[in-house]
């Protein structure tokens, strides 16, 4: 009998819960510490954020229940989420923002480690952006 | 005679120096209350609106202030002069601090535009996710 981690079990499981948290905390700082920010141009990029942060949570939660379900399309918006950040950190941020912004980074790099697991559990190889 | 003369000359030639530099420490003290209120009013934009991409040409602002108050002490042709030189010293900056912006701003609008189509690529998929096979099967079950 194989070792090998499965779509649907333990392991599998395990990490797309991470993964949703790490969304959480992410939806959470936003929507908290985030929107402070008066500067249209960061407001613009934190609606955006908070509306990718819930497509995420939306199919990571499906994920849980469809195995045949791959996490291409929430590693886009990871990587989209990240771009946006790579922006949002040339901003005149007030310092609290840019804790918060540090903490969002956090948390993105955590949510892609556990969705680099889960792509290879659910075995999909992903190669740049998926226009 | 000829000593009184001399002496009120002198007199009236200090009091005249003394007017001038009071003359310059007024100006001195005008320019340090604008540079106060100026750091007051960019500090409320910089808070307000981020990355404005006006920086330089508050820097301009603030330079043609200060020389268009040093002009009445230092004359016309002075001030031309000076004025050529920040002019030639300054706008490379301003066209590069207006480029350099424009091109954030550029990189800002690709990035929103690919996450919103990201987000659309999600919602078109839904065909594809156990939501839309359930709302096709909920039109499925109605139909028949």
């Amino acid at each position: 009998m194989s070792d090998k981690p499965r779509p649907g079990k333990d392991k599998d499981l395990r990490f797309i819960k991470n993964a949703i948290e790490d969304a959480d905390a992410v939806y959470r700082i936003f929507s908290s510490e985030l929107l402070g920010e008066q500067s249209p141009g960061v407001i613009e990029m934190i609606s955006e954020g908070m509306l990718l942060i819930m497509e995420q949570y939306d199919e990571l939660n499906q994920m849980l229940d469809d195995d045949a379900m791959t996490p291409i399309q929430v590693l886009e918006h990871n990587r989209c989420l990240r771009d946006l950040l790579k922006l949002m950190i040339k901003e005149r941020l007030s310092p609290v923002g840019r804790v918060a912004t540090a903490n969002v980074i956090q948390s993105l790099g955590s949510q892609l480690r556990s969705l680099m697991v889960t792509k290879e559990i659910r075995g999909v190889a992903t190669t740049g952006y998926h226009a | 005679m000829a000593i009184e003369k001399t002496t009120e000359k002198i007199e009236e030639r200090g009091n005249s120096q003394e007017l001038e530099l009071g003359k310059d420490l007024l100006i001195y003290a005008g320019l340090f209350g604008f540079g106060i209120a100026y750091n007051k009013l960019i500090a409320h934009m910089n808070g307000k609106y981020g990355q404005h991409g006006y920086t330089s040409l508050f820097v301009v602002f603030g330079v043609f202030a200060t020389m268009a108050a040093l002009s009445t002490r230092i004359g016309a042709i002075n001030t031309l002069k000076i004025a050529a030189g920040f002019v030639s010293s300054g706008l490379p900056m301003v066209l590069g601090d207006t480029t350099r912006h424009l091109e954030y701003k550029q990189e800002v609008a690709v990035a929103l535009a690919r996450a919103s189509k990201a987000r659309r690529k999600g919602m078109n998929d839904v065909g594809q996710t156990q939501t839309g096979e359930r709302q096709r099967f909920a039109l499925h079950q109605e139909r028949h």
